[in-house]
């Protein structure tokens, strides 16, 4: 029977995988269908009922995902990110070049503290906008968006609540906040900098654009009109930012044997900056939580537990340990192994399926290299391709509706193909990232 | 007989004097510049130029009306005229009304006050198209205005 | 020769709706001035202005000497007279910024948020600080009334009273809509009537469409 669902669980959750990437816009539908399958196979092969998978599944770190979303969104109605983005379009002057850097730095920050997509849903559009009126190029737009992306993936992964794998490492309480932030963090600044001095110094986006004032001085006075009387509101920003403070002074502080889980401080933060504004809260529970990331990942976790119930993570765990391989150099094939898988099936699965492996890895070294590696393993996957992680598509998507077009009037796309060359150099720098953290970190 | 589409043309129309007729039923400018032109300025034409007669004929039932006849006719009743939208677009029925409401007093000849047959002629009387109900509230102050001055002692 | 850089138009497309075609054209008329000069202002009449004929109308007006949009508000704010509430139709930011500055708070404004480019309405709004509410063609006569008036920007006005407008106004302001308004109002935003045919803007009788045309 264990055989039988060593080999039907994971099939039945590589098949769902595949199957949500190419028909995406059915992708909830399948997913769901593909949780209830595998919990159907799993007790049919006597793995365990629905009961048991669920109440195995890790509901700490949806409410921690769900948590910090509404938290993100009462940033949103704060309008500080557009007006942030504003002044940066101010700043830069309208120069490409700066354009590129200084969205690219904000949006490492922003993906180290909202989720990507609230963070590509805000500035997206209004870069797209910026885009239209500096008149772009198909380079310029492939390379910067590509880096925008990168950046993301790079800023949701320096924290342990910028995005779903960290998340998930914090919620299962694998790693603590502060180990995390002051390990993480500085990789992938350093990550940051590398690609940045990549693209922005050496690639050089903006060769071939126009370099006419009149852009430049069209852009900055529209820009400025565009956003003439708006202000950050700093009743519903600072509370909020307090909030979101207070949760990280918590995460980092309290003791979590004690009763103060990641996921209980998330959640009494996340209620504390919407009880501020209870119309607003109100508002955003009811119209802002994100139904279609929480159930994909819900039914995605109800396939993984099904799956390691089957027992099969822990025989490739076991199948890496035995490799007749030093154990560091079993490391770095785990970490480059997550950067290829995650490429393929996108860091939501592959993080949850992996993190069993690196459970039994974390007995043999040390479990923070471990862990870590990991994370930075998934973040230059999800760098790979533009279906890596869900924010690809939605770049795709929002720059198809944007219609821009380069002078001679051709459409400017944001692709996979168009992609590619940025994924490829941001996963070859973000791998080897984390192959030297785990090299230096292991000894 | 032919028909000719005299009707086509109602450049007899003089809004103006519709305007000094029901200046002290609706004192305010603006309110009764949106009155005249709802009864003479929109719709088609012939309800433009029936209109403009009736109530030309009608003012000379009571010339030079004056503050103390309106407010007498006003004293007996009024009520609002509805500003016709789709029925889930309304608002409480003061402020979606005409700035000339329909006397109501002269219908007690007719039917007595607060009775379903009043009200059912108060519905038809506002029943129909803006021009239509503005036409036969302003006609109704009108009359009101001569029967009280046929009836005084 | 001024060179003026490619892809211009699809620049004014992107915020002509946001700010309102005569608005952004000033925006473009300024900045291409103060860079290049008034040969370059000529150069984007003519290269702009057959696609944005509101464009052509500015440049052509910078050029006669005319360089900053005509905002007085005292004629606006006499048609819109006693009305408690005002619909707006069509969107002119350099304008209806400075009537909203005139107007006693006790004038609730809305705006019709409805365009034939792509807008962020949100962002539109988020200007205004919650003293124009947003309603849209179903539901704006929400705000009908004996009190309450419709704007609209007109685009310069003919001898023969034909008047440039929005198709949008054509879309609100239909037969039922005219009686439910008290005032009509039309506030032109062009100092001359438009030389070339207006593609994205359609003529009017401006004495018959409006009780007001300022």
């Amino acid at each position: 029977m264990h055989a039988i669902g060593q080999a039907l669980l994971p099939a039945l959750l590589v098949v769902t995988l595949v199957l949500q990437a190419a028909l995406a816009r059915y992708r909830l539908l399948i997913v769901m269908s593909g949780a209830a399958a595998s919990c159907l196979a799993a007790s049919m092969l006597g793995l365990g009922h629905a009961a048991q998978i669920l109440a195995d599944v890790p509901w700490d770190v949806l409410v921690i995902l769900v948590g910090l979303g509404l938290i993100s969104e009462v940033f949103v109605e704060s309008r500080v990110f557009g007006v942030l983005a504003m002044r940066a379009c101010r700043w830069s002057g309208a120069d490409p070049r700066k354009i590129a850097l200084l969205f690219t730095v904000g949006m490492y920050s922003h993906g180290g503290l909202v989720n990507n997509l609230t963070a590509l849903l805000l500035i997206l559009p209004m870069l797209l906008g910026l885009y239209k009126l500096v008149g772009v190029t198909q380079r310029y737009v492939s390379w910067s968006i590509g880096l925008l992306l990168v950046a993301c993936n790079l800023g949701g992964a320096a924290t342990p609540i910028g995005d779903f794998p960290a998340v998930l490492l914090l919620g299962g309480g694998k790693m603590t906040f502060t180990a995390y932030l002051v390990r993480a963090l500085p990789a992938t600044l350093v990550g940051l900098f590398i690609l940045v001095t990549l693209v922005v110094f050496i690639v050089r986006p903006e060769r071939g654009m126009s370099k006419s004032p009149v852009s430049a001085a069209i852009t900055v006075d529209t820009m400025s009109a565009l956003y003439r009387n708006v202000r950050i509101d700093f009743r519903m920003l600072l509370p909020a930012a307090a909030a979101l403070a207070a949760m990280i002074v918590a995460w980092m502080t309290l003791p979590a044997d004690k009763g103060w889980t990641p996921e209980l401080i998330c959640w009494i933060g996340a209620a504390a900056a919407l009880a501020i504004r209870p119309k607003l809260g109100e508002r955003l529970l009811r119209r802002k939580v994100d139904m279609e990331a929480t159930l994909f990942l819900l039914g995605l976790f109800v396939m993984v537990v099904a799956v390691r119930r089957s027992g099969i993570f822990a025989s490739v765990a076991k199948g890496l340990v035995a490799l007749p391989i030093p154990p560091i150099a079993q490391l770095v094939v785990f970490v480059i192994a997550a950067g290829g898988l995650t490429a393929i099936f996108s860091a939501g699965p592959s993080m949850a399926a992996l993190l069993e492996v690196a459970d039994v890895l974390a007995q043999k070294h040390p479990p923070n290299t471990v862990y870590v590696g990991l994370a930075l393993g998934v973040c230059a996957g999800s760098s790979l391709f533009t279906t890596a992680a869900t924010s690809g598509p939605l770049a795709q998507a929002l720059t198809e509706r944007a219609d821009l077009r380069d002078a001679e009037g051709n459409q400017l796309r944001f692709g996979f193909v168009q992609f590619l060359p940025v994924g490829v150099m941001s996963f070859v720098v973000i791998e080897t990232i984390a192959v030297g953290y785990c090299l230096i970190t292991a000894r | 007989m032919s028909h000719s589409r005299a009707s086509s043309s109602a450049a007899f129309v003089d809004a103006a004097r519709v305007d000094a007729l029901l200046a002290p039923i609706v004192p305010d400018t603006e309110d009764r510049a949106f009155v005249v032109r709802c009864i003479l300025g929109e719709g088609p034409t012939h309800h433009r130029g029936a209109n403009y007669v009736l109530l030309m004929l009608l003012g000379q039932l009571a010339p030079d009306l004056s503050a103390a006849d309106v407010d007498a006719l006003r004293a007996r009743g009024t009520l609002p005229v509805p500003i016709k939208v789709p029925p889930h677009l309304e608002r409480p029925q003061s402020l979606m009304a005409y700035p000339l409401g329909l006397p109501t007093g002269p219908l007690d000849a007719l039917a007595p006050a607060g009775s379903q047959d009043q009200a059912a002629m108060v519905d038809c009387l506002n029943d129909g198209p803006p021009q239509h109900a503005l036409a036969n509230a302003a006609m109704m102050w009108l009359i009101g205005a001569a029967i009280a001055r046929r009836d005084k002692p | 020769m001024t060179d003026l850089p490619p892809g211009l138009d699809q620049a004014l497309s992107a915020v002509a709706g946001e700010l309102g075609m005569a608005s952004s054209s000033w925006v473009f008329v300024r900045a291409v001035a103060r860079c290049s000069g008034d040969e370059a202002v000529a150069k984007l009449a003519e290269e702009v202005g057959p696609e944005f004929v509101v464009l052509e109308a500015i440049a052509r007006a910078w050029l006669a000497g005319e360089h900053e949009p005509k905002t007085d508000t005292a004629k606006v704010i006499e048609a819109i007279g006693k009305a408690t509430r005002v619909v707006v139709v069509g969107l002119e930011v350099a304008w209806l910024d400075r009537l909203l500055d005139k107007l006693p708070a006790s004038v609730k404004i809305a705006l019709v948020t409805h365009s034939g480019f792509p807008v962020d309405w949100e962002r539109v709004l988020d200007n205004y600080a919650g003293r124009v509410e947003r309603v849209d063609l179903d539901t704006f006569q929400h705000w009908a009334g004996g009190k309450s008036a419709l704007l609209t920007f007109a685009y310069g006005r003919a001898e023969d009273a034909r008047a440039a407008v929005l198709p949008l106004w054509l879309r609100a302001c239909g037969a039922d809509v005219r009686a439910q308004f008290r005032s009509l109002v039309a506030w032109n935003v062009l100092p001359s009537p438009l030389d070339l045919y207006p593609r994205r803007l359609v003529e009017v009788d401006a004495d018959e469409t409006f009780t007001h045309f300022v």
